[in-house]
């Protein structure tokens, strides 16, 4: 696995936590819009253990049913716990997004 | 919700659809997880059913089952698994008691027709012994139970495998059924009669079979365990 798969794990629930919570959404749309936010580097099947895991924590709710296009579908949408869950997280991640793109920033013009 | 039946058959429809490389991946993947997930059948098969669409759309932009599920389709098989929500053994346990129901039922009805045919030749020994029967039931049933894990766990071993080890497999499954068998025989032959005893004949036996035929065929309805 590489360096930036790796870290992406950690941040990944959030990740498709915030899609959800804009919109409910099947899981082959909601990879699209990873890789359209430009995580590219999620592979698709990436995003479907997240998604049995958050289902679990009772963060998100999936129901079949029929969809517009016809076929059945799993849509997923935001409970109340998962959004308290992704209030969190967000909070957390600007806590540490900022620190660390710092000194990132910082080794850079050391040199 | 759609029901477990719908989409157990949607889901070989649409299996339809998959290019023969997509198919042999997914194929391994869907008879794993259905071996292995702890999860209800419900939730097993909706994530089988989810798979199978993004593959399905997948496969239209040319991307193959290895591009979207990764090229170690046994691990990823593992990490779902492993995150779906795993039943008691207390929510499974219908479902055993249905199994161990309808080995007794054939058992008694079995031996409701031979020992009729059988009594037209000659004449038999009916009387039952309850501490020897009860033994017997015992050992068959768990004897079953194993044979079927066994079998279950051979498959399992065989998946992902690329060089096909059927025939392996089969010669292994029949030598452990033959040993075991031969055991359960040797035990009916040799195992002394005691406890209470009293006439079963064939009316008897398949009376109570048909009964309990009838038992699970409305617990079945009730429950709807398979």
């Amino acid at each position: 696995m590489s360096v930036r798969s790796q870290l992406l794990k950690g941040v990944l629930d959030g990740c498709v936590l915030s899609i959800i919570e804009k919109e409910t959404i099947y899981g082959y749309e909601l990879s699209k819009k990873l890789q359209d936010a430009g995580l590219n580097d999620v592979s698709e099947g990436t995003i479907y253990p997240v998604l049995l895991r958050l289902q679990k924590n009772g963060y998100i709710r999936g129901e079949m049913r029929p969809s517009e296009s016809g076929p059945n579908r799993k849509y997923y949408s935001l409970t109340d716990d998962g959004r308290s869950a992704l209030n969190e997280l967000a909070l957390e991640w600007a806590h540490i997004a900022g620190p660390v793109s710092e000194l990132m920033q910082r080794r850079r013009t050391d040199d | 919700m759609i029901s477990l039946k719908q989409l157990v058959s949607n889901n070989n429809e649409k299996r339809k659809l998959l290019t023969k490389e997509n198919e042999n991946y997914y194929d391994d993947m869907l008879v794993y997880i259905r071996l292995k997930s702890k999860a209800s059948e419900q939730e097993s098969e909706e994530i089988l059913m989810e798979l199978l669409d993004h593959l399905i759309e997948g496969q239209k932009d040319g991307k193959t089952a290895a591009h979207i599920f990764g090229n170690d389709p046994k691990g990823y098989a593992d990490e779902l698994i492993s995150e779906l929500p795993k039943e008691t053994f207390r929510t499974r346990l219908p479902f055993f008691s249905m199994l161990a129901g309808t080995f007794i039922t054939w058992y008694l009805l079995g031996r409701g027709i031979f020992f009729l045919i059988a009594g037209f030749f000659t004449a038999l020994e009916t009387n039952v012994y309850l501490g020897t029967v009860l033994i017997e039931t015992l050992y068959w049933l768990t004897f079953a139970f194993f044979i079927i894990w066994f079998i279950l766990h051979l498959i399992e071993r065989s998946l992902f495998n690329k060089k096909s080890t059927l025939l392996k497999t089969m010669i292994i499954g029949g030598i452990v059924g033959a040993l075991g068998s031969g055991i359960g025989f040797a035990l009916m032959h040799f195992l002394p009669n005691f406890g209470p005893s009293f006439p079963f004949g064939w009316l008897p036996s398949l009376a109570s079979g048909a009964i309990l035929w009838l038992i699970s065929f409305w617990a079945k309805k009730k429950f709807t365990i398979f």
